[in-house]
């Protein structure tokens, strides 16, 4: 046995048995054709077997009902994430939109290159749109921009030259579970396979929250909000306006979530457990940002920006709470169903 | 069906191949664009094996190791051909489009 027999065979010992049993000379013998014909390079057939061996690990017929499970789950959770990222992205833009074309605004550096930080973000609304189009390579390409974007070079430019109170950002423990969470975001939309086609119904899920957070943004954050609550000849009402930041990505995400997880149970039920681990891991990431915000006194500002009362705070607190017990609870019902559906035998 | 396993029941097509065989057609077929790992092509080759669109034809010896070469069945045919009569379907309305942009490019 030559080196590079050996060296391949130690490699396919990465493959499940079944498939290595049936397999295995067969892929030898043609990697030593190639590796005599000087054409391949180990690495990257090595690669190609580590990647080989974790698709049919999670989603092939080698994977068990457990791991296939998980698997359509983080599919799930790869578009529910991106798509809430997108939104978030959009709805930050409109807002940086509207505080430019305010006259008070302070457009010196480091606030114009944290504009164009900001922007960047928008990276996250075309990585939703080529997952949807099924441009998977493109799709993988602008998650990782938009990761190293938010996981680095931001928290780098905040930590240097911006209060965090005007940022906006919530206490180093909610951005760690945030970064933690796009990581594994990230992982799940290369974990994609090619033949994954979602729905293009998927881009009305964007497009129809877009239209509204767009305009409630940059109205919400310039100068035309307080000139037309001051005015004598007020056209709106200045608590209506005030009632403007009600319509913000948090409660498109609650709203979708819980509409989501109803259609689901109704006629798409491979969405219940990904919806459900979705909204109860961004509720309760919310809950936490809350009140380490609140306990630090970091989101004082933030909450007197957004002229809103304690009580407001505490009912979308409530909110929230009900909204993660709840996807809890759904989650729960998906696995055990999963299971049953599986002829497994319950655990609980 | 994904552009690689077209063409891995494309050259299957004229004669059965062994797995090295396969890659290096493939690699003729698309002009050098797609270039398959082995790894990437055992595991088309299983999902075409499982739906039966490709079978294992016969077993050589070479070099003092088995060969396996593969074959492409009916079922297999009927694919490639319904594959490439959708391609070539839309093939001709895409091509309209740069044809139409051409004038107004030279122009």
């Amino acid at each position: 046995m030559t080196p590079a027999e050996r060296q391949y065979r130690r490699v396919l010992r990465l493959l499940p048995a079944d498939y290595r049993e049936r397999w295995e000379e067969d892929m030898v013998s043609a990697y030593l054709d190639s590796v005599s014909d000087g054409s391949r390079r180990s690495a990257g057939e090595w690669l190609a077997v580590a990647w080989l061996a974790l698709r049919l690990r999670l989603s092939g017929s080698h994977a068990s009902p457990r791991a296939r499970l998980w698997y359509q789950t983080a599919l799930g959770i790869a578009m529910l994430t991106t798509l809430y990222e997108a939104l978030d992205a959009t709805s930050r833009v409109a807002n940086l939109v509207g505080g430019t074309i305010s006259v008070n605004v302070d457009v010196q550096w480091p606030n114009h290159v944290a504009y164009w930080w900001e922007t960047l973000l928008l990276v996250w609304v075309a990585a939703f749109a080529c997952l949807v189009l099924g441009r998977l390579v493109a799709a993988r390409v602008l998650v990782l921009v938009a990761l190293l974007h938010e996981l680095g070079l931001t928290s780098l430019i905040v930590a240097h030259t911006l209060s965090p109170s005007w940022w906006g950002l919530p206490p180093r423990e909610f951005s760690t579970m945030n970064q933690a969470w796009l990581v594994l975001t990230a992982v799940a939309v290369f974990l994609v396979p090619r033949d994954f086609r979602p729905s293009r119904a998927w881009l009305a899920a964007y497009l129809v929250p877009a239209a509204v957070l767009l305009p409630v943004g940059v109205v919400s954050q310039s100068e035309i909000s307080r000139e037309l609550a001051s005015s004598s000849a007020a056209l709106v009402p200045p608590q209506w306006l005030q009632q403007l930041s009600v319509l913000n990505v948090g409660t498109f995400l609650h709203v979708g979530v819980i509409a989501g997880m109803a259609i689901a149970l109704l006629r798409a039920r491979q969405w219940l457990l990904p919806l459900a681990v979705f909204g109860g891991a961004v509720a309760t990431v919310q809950l936490l940002g809350y009140h380490y915000g609140y306990r630090q006194g970091s989101d004082e500002l933030l909450y007197r920006w957004w002229a809103q009362t304690t009580t407001f705070w505490t009912g979308v607190n409530v909110v929230q709470l009900v909204l993660a017990v709840a996807c809890v609870v759904v989650g729960l019902v998906a696995v055990r169903r999963a299971r049953q559906a599986d002829g497994r035998p319950d655990a609980s | 069906m994904t552009e690689p396993a077209l063409l891995v029941l494309a050259a299957l097509v004229d004669e059965p191949r062994h797995g090295y065989g396969v890659v290096r057609d493939v690699d003729a077929l698309s002009g050098g664009r797609v270039r398959l790992r082995i790894a990437s092509l055992y595991g088309i080759l299983d999902r075409l094996v499982a739906q039966g669109l490709a079978e294992v034809d016969r077993e050589e010896p070479h070099q003092g190791r088995p060969r396996r070469y593969y074959r492409i069945t009916p079922a297999g045919i009927g694919a490639v051909r319904s594959r490439t009569t959708s391609l070539g379907a839309s093939a001709p309305a895409a091509d309209r489009r740069p044809a139409a942009l051409r004038p107004r490019l030279e122009s």
